[in-house]
């Protein structure tokens, strides 16, 4: 089996089945063949399976799926001749095969109010300290593709973000803590969203494609502003150390360890 | 009398259509990207009440905005820039040369100096560029912050007004009452449920239909984003509306391989727009044939004061593939190493190194010239009063891939004059009938089985593979009536036996793209057409039989129509109301 992939596709479509369902697609293998290329060829040559994507290129955060158990975006993952299982993003409600629905995440990222809070209008265009800038920039460029949620630890199977927010919504919070624009208690906010909740265990670094390593350096005749890069750990000890100096935070981490995911 | 499209299917009796969901709304705008958040915003705050529909992820899709930002014009920080209203109308003009409508042009050039968009984007949470130690770049976007963070601000400034959403919404015909727009209908795409939009004005923000231009395997050879097939294009022309300059387009790079790659800005797309262009591409005899430019910017610079800087690159390209020097695929090569220090995105090239696997740098890679059309040279649009109005009263055209110039500037005059319509009518009247036909002709797709079947994408990519052969670099008379006689014969032999096979009502992407697949038809053949017509070179539309730009006879719109069931293309003067056209043949000498 050098030349095609065995493809172990999630299938469910709530208004017709009763449970899901798995099912083998067999695809030809090629050079940089990707995840969204074995998606696209099964939707064309087999049946209409239900996938999302967007840009192709990992910057719309559309195209999240489970691969092997594990969270990755489908454009930028490549395939191997054999067998491959692909699943929606876990924890999500499944609208149909590999379509979540992440109403809930998004409006988690709408509540933490991630625009910039402030009493009046700004008059004239705010200078922005070059520290403060090259800390936010990274930042931007989330695309809410919900990766980090379905890994992080202090997550629970059913998706209760109520103690703690999740990474992205933490980030964003981290983006205006940054922000000299910004007015906002936002590391009061961080504390109330669960700050103290982060193990600081690193598992949405590792699976966030703004967390490659080889990126950070690279010189660019833009500066930070074409950087493509979180780091997610130091951005959260940021966080953690402006709490602790206010005492919101314990000096010990004070998470609260939820129960880990589940073995199904 | 509902307005048809030239396509036809064959009606498969009773069909089991859901009962319609209706909502009334002052304002509709259909698209959510730049132009269509601003426009929701601007009619919000002048009092209307506002629906905003889009076929993809709220504030995540689109053309420009999802894709590489945005720019605020009259805040460039670039010195050559135009710095007053005056200048920015002559650049503009000049930009495009000749051709746009001047009164439109006006009012741009005026709204852009007055509305200071930059620093309203600053208050909504966005980010310009910031250079050490204290410099401003007024960007938002492209090679500067992340270009997504500018929709998204705008979408958090449209939940903040409680402006109702529907994403994941497709719109398949707009509603028209006594020749007046009245709405729209659409369907939502999570549950194929049928929506009746009934509103006073609506307006169209439906971006580029770049998604027509070829098929690499995952995508068209286009950055942008599975949504744009034209649906505004196309949905302007049933509606009777008429459009300008279908011919025109813009262009990026693209490249053959990985797939998933190859028009997308993970890969090496954006070559053509930025840096020492003549470091990076050969030919197959290792020859680097073009002339040296400046280096990294903007780039507007260039493309205000030479002619359509793209269109004479791509020129140049194509000269060398014809004359054979192109490699296996028709294409040229890139040499990403040789590049590489003035690559603004390299930092995407090392993520699809450690991810994919696929390194840019390892051999020249064959890249083609290929389009994206949202704007920047594009003029492809609707025909539209200062007021963005379109030939249909109560029916507004923004950012429809003409306007990434200033998608924002338009979508202020857009949201002012869709809410001032709207305010000045006291109770919208409806005809349901249109409505109801719709919704038969909609379900009548999904639930027919035709004879010899084929399913929508083997239709959709016939469409697709035309651009590139036909449409793009090598435009010819012989080449562009093929391409119209391949269409005429897709729409009467082909899509009569499109077939939807998958029959879910949940997120049922076959069918939303059999939905689709007229627009394609339809805005595929107008580009022909008005390409065809056009016979002179112009921006980016280039023909090869005549390669000239002839402001003797061109100095003209093609202007492309529906009547009585037909596709009518005709020549327009421009409309002028401060330079005249001898005065622009003078400057484009």
């Amino acid at each position: 089996m050098t030349d095609r992939v065995l493809a172990t596709v999630f299938r469910y479509d709530p208004a017709t089945d009763v449970k899901p369902y798995y099912k083998v697609y067999e695809i030809p293998w090629k050079q940089y063949l990707s995840v969204l290329e074995v998606l696209v060829y099964i939707y064309e040559e087999y049946e209409g399976i239900a996938f999302d994507y967007g840009c192709r290129g990992i910057w719309c955060g559309r195209c999240g799926v489970m691969v092997d158990g594990k969270p990755v975006l489908a454009c930028m993952s490549p395939v191997n001749p054999g067998k491959i299982t692909i699943e929606p993003l876990k924890n999500l409600p499944v609208i149909r095969d590999l379509v979540v629905d992440r109403g809930k995440i998004k409006s988690k990222l709408h509540s933490i109010m991630p625009y910039l809070r402030r009493e009046k209008p700004m008059e004239e265009m705010p200078s922005v300290s070059f520290e403060a800038y090259e800390k936010m920039c990274g930042l931007y460029r989330c695309t809410e593709c919900m990766l980090c949620y379905t890994v992080c630890p202090v997550i629970n199977d059913d998706m209760d973000l109520t103690e703690f927010c999740g990474p992205a919504a933490l980030l964003k919070i981290a983006l205006r803590f940054y922000d000299p624009r910004d007015e906002a208690d936002r590391v009061a906010q961080a504390v109330e969203e669960g700050l103290g909740h982060c193990t600081m265990c690193g598992l949405c670094h590792d699976v966030c494609y703004l967390g490659t390593e080889s990126v950070k350096d690279l010189p660019n005749s833009f500066g930070p502003s074409e950087l493509f890069y979180i780091d997610h750990l130091a951005v959260f000890e940021d966080l953690r150390k402006a709490a602790k100096g206010r005492g919101l935070l314990g000096k010990e981490s004070g998470a609260v360890h939820h129960t880990a995911q589940k073995s199904p | 009398m509902f307005e048809k499209s030239s396509a036809k299917v064959e009606v498969a009796g009773p069909v089991a259509a859901p009962t319609p969901k209706v909502l009334e709304t002052d304002v509709l705008v259909i698209g959510a990207g730049i132009a269509g958040l601003t426009t929701a915003i601007e009619a919000a705050d002048n009092g209307a009440k506002v629906i905003i529909v889009d076929k993809g992820p709220f504030a995540w899709s689109g053309s420009s905005g999802i894709n590489w930002g945005y720019w605020f014009l009259s805040e460039l920080d670039n010195p050559s820039a135009p710095n007053n209203p005056d200048a920015m109308f002559k650049w503009l003009l000049r930009w495009n040369e000749g051709i746009a409508n001047q009164k439109n042009l006006r009012s741009l050039a005026e709204r852009i100096f007055s509305e200071k968009r930059a620093l309203w984007s600053e208050n909504t949470g966005s980010l310009c560029v910031r250079v050490p130690p204290d410099k401003i770049l007024l960007q938002s976007g492209t090679t500067g912050v992340p270009y997504a963070t500018y929709p998204w601000m705008m979408g958090h400034e449209v939940m903040k007004r409680g402006i109702p959403i529907f994403e994941r919404t497709i719109i398949t015909r707009l509603l028209t009452d006594n020749g007046a727009a009245v709405g729209a209908t659409g369907v939502d795409i999570k549950t194929s449920g049928f929506i009746i939009f009934k509103a006073k004005s609506t307006v169209l923000a439906t971006g580029s239909f770049g998604w027509l231009y070829g098929w690499a395997g995952v995508s068209a050879f286009s950055p942008v984003q599975p949504e744009c097939t034209g649906d505004g294009h196309a949905l302007l022309y049933y509606a009777g509306a008429e459009l300008a300059n279908m011919e025109q387009s813009s262009g990026a790079m693209r490249q053959f391989y990985p797939a998933t790659l190859a028009g997308s800005f993970g890969g090496v797309l954006v070559a053509p727009l930025y840096g020492q262009l003549n470091k990076a591409i050969c030919n197959k005899d290792g020859e680097y044939f073009l002339e040296e430019r400046s280096t990294g910017g903007s780039g507007l610079k260039e493309l205000g004061s030479q002619r359509s800087r793209r269109g004479s690159l791509y020129e140049t390209i194509g000269k060398q593939i014809r004359e054979g020097k192109g490699g296996p695929n028709g294409g040229v090569f890139y040499n990403a190493k040789t590049y590489w220090e003035t690559n603004s995105y390299k930092a995407r090239l090392v993520v699809a190194k450690e991810k994919l696997g696929w390194d840019a740098c390892a051999e020249l890679i064959e890249v083609a010239p290929s389009l994206y059309d949202w704007g920047m040279g594009s003029l492809a649009q609707a025909v539209i009063d200062e007021k963005h109005e379109t030939t249909v009263p109560g029916l507004y055209a923004v950012g429809l891939g003409t306007t990434a110039w200033d998608g924002n500037a338009w979508g202020l005059q857009a949201g002012k004059s869709a809410a001032a319509r709207a305010a000045g009518i006291e109770k919208q009247e409806m005809d349901f009938k249109q409505a109801s036909e719709e919704r038969n002709r909609v379900y009548n797709i999904l639930e027919r089985k035709p004879k010899n079947p084929l399913r929508s994408h083997v239709i959709r990519h016939r469409v697709q593979r035309l651009a590139p052969k036909y449409i793009g670099l090598d435009r010819t008379d012989g080449g562009l009536r093929e391409c119209i006689a391949e269409l005429e014969r897709i729409r009467r032999e082909d899509y009569p036996r499109m077939w939807v096979a998958l029959k879910t009502r949940t997120w049922n992407r076959e069918f939303v793209e059999a939905l689709e697949t007229e627009f394609m038809i339809d805005v595929q053949e107008m580009v022909a057409k008005s390409a065809l017509m056009r016979t002179e070179s112009r921006l980016n539309h280039f023909r090869v039989d005549y390669p000239e730009e002839d402001n003797a006879n061109w100095l003209a719109n093609v202007c492309i129509k529906q009547v009585n069931g037909r596709m009518v293309v005709e020549k327009k003067p421009i409309v002028w109301t401060e330079v005249s056209p001898e005065q622009i043949r003078e400057v484009l000498k």
